[in-house]
């Protein structure tokens, strides 16, 4: 809501600056956005009676004007505006003048006569964008009148961001009436009172089919006015300063009310109405070209005021184009209705468009105000361009208006909710300053809210209310921890797991990153192709339309980001949800994923650099799931086949049955496809997929014997996984070997093709006593006979 | 049998020039040893008079001593030599940095999500998340936000063809727990949200705190301490001003803004700058998951946490968040 300072002034008028003004709006719950000046500061320029006129005897654009400007010696002034004429008055900025951009106004001679000055359009004073010519001022206007001055222009324009709540600010009657209850200062221009007086019988027949969507409907005929002319200057120029663009007199005219009183109204063509006026739901197939020049299929529950053949109106948010008032209109019937909210709310949307007619009616118009604007739009045609008023036709039924509501309000709810102790009597006076009707029996205040607060409904809005007249800031600020501690919340959230895997991720190089949930969909089908992903009905963009089904195409994403910012090593993660369809509905997965790139240490001289690997990922998730508490007995990696992943490099750890872990070098495809021209790594960790149960936490006891390390050798088939080894050896059960572990793997040289040689530390200790040699070469023997016999193993010692 | 002292003398001087332990040793074997020139000295004695033999025996006990303790010192003497010639040939150049790995970063909206969540974990409020594809039902209708309410307007959202949404805010977490847990109720959600807005002052996606407290005799004053206290305690300015001002919110009622002064780092003059949504519960909103409003009071707030880092590390520009720049992560370490 954009409006002139000035003109609010002329219905309250507190003796504050504009400053203060804008502040304690603001702290209203009213926010000023800015405030800005009307027009740009200008001096010299004075209104003058044109009172000759003669064509320039050289230039045949140009003529040659005898000027009044109240010095008392005419002027010469010549002036190339269309719209000039003998009789008008006009804004001359004389010789020595200022305008805005500080364009100093000096004698010019054009085509060897002096021009006193010139002639100024609205654009040249900064009060237009553009001028079609030069700008005309009120006849009433005195010549040598110092325009600046005399229009006003030291005024402001403050823009208030409204919240919806308060529609009925949507006005200058409403912001004087707030701005009277916060200053305590009379509201000094009451909107007029309702005298219908008509001239002429002419009325135009007005049906409401809908009374539940249009309760109230005010029409009346107005004949004999000029579709052409323009408003007075005034009228012109508030609207100017209120945001709104000059059309023609009668459309100015029923924006002005609705500034000026928040009722939204629309004039028609009378002649271009067939019969009469029919207010109704659209039918099917009902097509409107609306004022925009729009053309618009309308919905069944779109209402519409309609003539006996078709649509003429979108109800309470745009006129049609046909109906319009336009230069040959004589006369127009003036609509001024009250639509029920929920009846035009969303329909203004649908076609990409949002009135100030829709804007208001969305949020609710004061009811009683159809009649009052009435007659103030008809009071000022009637003034200002003519004409003669037919009767006012109001058609209602009363019983769909909104009844007032009337909430009882215990004066002790206030001090509950708010924390400060209010008086009953107070109470009652900060509320009547908002015109509401307030009677009381004991503590119980009895509450009617005026017609125009209809945000105001239950006792918690009026607690509001008297807290915002009060002022937010003279709640105090109260002793809450010694009060309401009723309940202790989680432990500290750093010792939880996803904390600490992410602080580990930290310390070993990632850098956690944060990309959109969405992404595009060609991207998303390269890692999943399979899978339908979610897809938005109204993305920003198709590369941010399908919702990630994995968190991948992010980080693969963001590293090539940062490859083309020459950052060609990339440790990074990212948590966050993944989301599956399933025959079971979707599913909110949350992840926790990871990628590496390029070299595996950052550049240094201490380390030979070599590139990041699977094994190197790897590393980093058997970190993350020991932190976890995986029981590693109970977690076992095998080979995967992921359309993501290469698979000769993909490998998944499966925990209770379950799949927690995905890990592998990116498809090489997709690398390719993705333009990415060096090896990249990723995992994904299933956080719901981590033990629930907390780990054994009990100690066990240590052995006081010493342990023996004794390495074994094996050639084996080059295809033969670590895992066998590994869980034939756990087969076994043998109870004193600690540790088996894989020191060395080894292709080439001295090892036939097809095969490798892998070696083997074995840890061996009891518990209860030292080991003797011949146990221990009874274990690895038993040990180097399972893998000969069971993996075809030749042993080399 | 040779001089003692012509021994003694060439003794010392083949001591004296030794330049390592392997010499000096031999030396010991050469001279003390079992078969060594004193041992063999001593052996001589019964080859001289019986009365000679006191007076040279001790002579050469006395030579003996003194080549014992030439060797001893000078052992220490060659010891500490090698020592230091050894830490001398060992000395690095400890300007070089350090071997491994790097440090990587937490994310700038994570450590702000931390402070914020530890600060009212501290203060007794559980932390719950919910999900983000939402129904209208939790995301709008029960916040009192029917289809049509003008404050969808402010909530441009993402649909999909099922009617879900991309939730606007994570005060759908609230009324998923209100559903299911009786007063009182401390908690906080955090999250991402979206809104179908994007430009440089708008993300599709950004993250919000969403608090709730409910129980007997909550007032608008509990709120304001509890914010005040916060707010102090996140910017770590006991004086930061700070200022409630009525605004709207359809699940809160009364509603306000908490703007906090900040100094503008482009203008340098101090503006108003907002910070947190807040209120006390709507009654509207209890009766839909049949919370008694004639018992309880409890409020609610929100805070967007880009703009909360935004103001604590001073960034300008909130594409910075998503784009995910390494050298722009990497500060945050």
């Amino acid at each position: 809501m954009q409006v002139s300072e000035r003109w609010l002034r002329e219905w309250a008028d507190p003796a504050v600056s504009t400053q203060q003004l804008a502040d304690t709006l603001t702290m209203a719950g009213l926010e000023v956005d800015s405030t800005e000046p009307a027009a740009p500061v200008f001096s010299g320029v004075v209104a003058a009676k044109v009172v000759s006129l003669a064509e320039h005897p050289e230039a045949t654009k140009l003529q040659v004007c005898g000027v009044d400007d109240g010095s008392g010696q005419p002027k010469t002034v010549v002036c190339g505006a269309a719209n000039v004429r003998a009789g008008m008055t006009g804004a001359l900025a004389r010789v020595g003048a200022k305008l805005p951009g500080d364009v100093l106004v000096e004698i010019r001679t054009l085509g060897g006569i002096d021009s006193a000055g010139m002639l100024c359009s609205g654009a040249e004073l900064g009060l237009a964008e553009s001028s079609a010519g030069i700008l005309e001022l009120p006849g009433t206007c005195e010549p040598g009148t110092d325009v600046y001055e005399g229009l006003g222009l030291d005024d402001t324009v403050i823009s208030i961001d409204l919240t919806p709540n308060r529609a009925d600010c949507l006005s200058i009657q409403g912001l004087a009436r707030e701005v009277s209850a916060l200053f305590g200062v009379p509201l000094t221009n009451q909107a007029p009172g309702i005298r219908e007086a008509h001239s002429v019988e002419t009325i135009f027949p007005v049906s409401v089919e809908a009374p539940e969507d249009c309760p109230r409907y005010v029409g009346r005929v107005i004949k004999g006015v000029a579709g052409n002319a323009q408003a007075p200057f005034w009228i012109r120029e508030k609207l100017r300063r209120c945001g709104i663009r000059s059309v023609n007199a009668i459309t100015d005219i029923t924006n002005f009310v609705m500034l000026e009183l928040g009722q939204p109204m629309h004039a028609f063509d009378l002649d271009s109405l067939q019969s009469g006026i029919r207010v109704r739901f659209a039918r099917p197939l009902e097509t409107l070209l609306l004022l925009n020049g729009q053309e618009v299929k309308l919905a069944e529950d779109e209402l519409v005021i309609a003539d006996d053949q078709r649509p003429v109106a979108l109800a309470g948010i745009m006129g049609g184009q046909q109906t319009a008032v336009e230069g040959h209109t004589r006369s127009v019937f003036l609509e001024c209705a009250w639509f029920r909210p929920e009846t035009i709310a969303g329909r203004a949307r649908r076609y990409g468009l949002h009135t100030d007619s829709s804007h208001r009616f969305e949020r609710g118009v004061d009811p009683d105000l159809a009649r009052r604007a009435m007659q103030r739009a008809t009071q000022l045609i009637l003034e200002t361009v003519g004409g003669d008023a037919g009767p006012v036709l109001c058609e209602e039924d009363p019983s769909f208006l909104p009844q007032p509501a009337r909430i009882e309000l215990e004066s002790s709810r206030v001090e509950a909710l708010l924390g400060v102790s209010v008086e009953t009597s107070e109470i009652r006076s900060l509320l009547e300053r908002l015109y509401c009707s307030v009677s009381h029996t004991g503590q119980v205040l009895h509450v009617i809210p005026p017609g125009f607060r209809t945000d105001l409904s239950i006792a918690e809005d009026l607690i509001e209310e008297i807290a915002r007249l009060k002022g937010y800031e003279n709640i105090p600020a109260s002793r809450m921890d010694t009060v309401h501690v009723t309940s202790a919340g989680d432990a500290p959230s750093s010792a939880s797991p996803l904390d600490q895997m992410k602080q580990a991720l930290v310390l070993r190089g990632y850098n956690e990153i944060i990309s959109f949930s969405f992404i595009n969909p060609r991207v998303e089908r390269l890692f999943n192709p399979d899978h339908e992903a979610k897809e938005l009905e109204n993305p920003i963009s198709r590369d941010l339309s399908v919702m990630r089904s994995s968190i991948w195409p992010g980080l693969v994403q963001t590293a090539r980001y940062n490859f083309n910012r020459q950052q060609m090593r990339a440790r990074m993660f990212e948590q966050g949800l993944q989301f599956r369809q399933t025959p079971q509905g979707l599913m909110q997965l949350p992840v926790l994923s990871g990628l590496i790139t390029g070299d595996c240490e950052p550049l240094q001289w201490g380390i030979r650099s070599r590139k990041s690997d699977f094994y190197d990922i790897k590393g980093d998730v058997e970190h993350l799931l020991e932190i976890a508490a995986v029981p590693r007995n109970e977690l076992h990696f095998e080979a995967l086949e992921d359309p993501g992943l290469h698979p000769g490099q993909a490998a998944r750890g499966v925990f209770a049955g379950h799949t927690l872990v995905r890990l592998g070098a990116l498809h090489p495809r997709i690398q390719a496809g993705l333009d990415i021209d060096q090896e990249v790594f990723l995992f994904e960790l299933q956080l719901s997929e981590l033990p629930q149960e907390a780990p054994d936490r009990n100690f066990r006891p240590l052995s006081r014997f010493p342990s023996i390390r004794r390495d074994l050798t094996l050639v084996v088939n080059e295809a033969l996984q670590a895992a066998e080894i590994r869980s034939n050896i756990e087969q076994m059960q043998i109870a004193c070997l600690q540790h088996a572990e894989i020191f060395s793997v080894y292709t080439g040289k001295g090892i036939p093709e097809g095969k490798k040689s892998v070696s083997l530390g074995l840890i061996l200790q009891e518990f209860s006593r030292t080991l003797t040699d011949k146990e221990i070469e009874q274990i690895v023997t038993q040990i180097v006979s399972r893998l000969e016999s069971k993996l075809g193993a030749e042993i080399r010692t | 049998m040779t001089d003692p002292d012509s021994l003694q003398a060439d003794a010392l001087a083949e001591i004296e020039s030794a330049c390592d332990e392997n010499t000096l040793e031999a030396l010991r074997v050469r001279l003390l040893g079992k078969k060594g020139v004193l041992t063999g000295q001593l052996k001589a004695l019964g080859t001289l008079p019986p009365d000679e033999r006191p007076g040279a025996g001790q002579k050469i006990n006395q030579i003996k001593s003194r080549i014992q303790q030439a060797i001893e010192k000078k052992k220490i003497l060659l010891q500490q030599f090698a020592l230091d010639s050894r830490l001398r040939s060992e000395t690095l150049d400890v300007t070089l940095p350090g071997r491994g790995q790097s440090l990587g970063s937490l994310h700038p909206v994570t450590r702000i999500l931390t402070q914020i969540r530890e600060y009212f974990m501290q203060h007794g409020f559980a932390v719950e998340e919910g999900p983000e594809v939402e129904d209208e039902f939790h995301n709008f209708e029960a916040l009192n936000i029917p289809a049509h309410h003008p404050a969808r307007a402010m909530h441009d959202t993402f649909y999909f063809r099922d009617r879900m949404l991309l939730r606007t805010h994570t005060s759908s977490v609230q009324i998923r727990l209100m559903q299911h847990q009786a007063p009182p109720i401390r908690v906080i959600a955090p999250g991402r949200v979206y809104r179908c807005d994007s430009d440089p002052t708008h993300s599709p996606m950004f993250h919000q705190v969403e608090g709730l407290l409910v129980d007997e005799q909550v007032s608008l004053a509990d709120l304001k301490s509890t914010l005040v206290r916060f707010l102090q305690t996140f910017f770590e300015d006991e004086n930061l001003p700070i200022r409630f001002r009525p605004s709207y919110f359809p699940f809160t009622e009364p509603s306000a803004e908490v703007d906090v002064a900040m100094v503008d780092s482009k203008s340098g003059e101090m503006k108003w700058l907002e910070t947190i949504g807040c209120g006390m519960v709507h009654p509207g909103v209890f009766e839909k998951v049949g919370i008694d409003p004639g018992r309880y009071s409890g409020y609610a707030f929100g805070m967007g946490v880009e703009r909360l880092a935004m103001l604590r590390y001073r960034i300008d520009d909130l594409r910075l968040f998503f784009e995910n720049d390494l050298r722009f992560l990497q500060q945050f370490t």
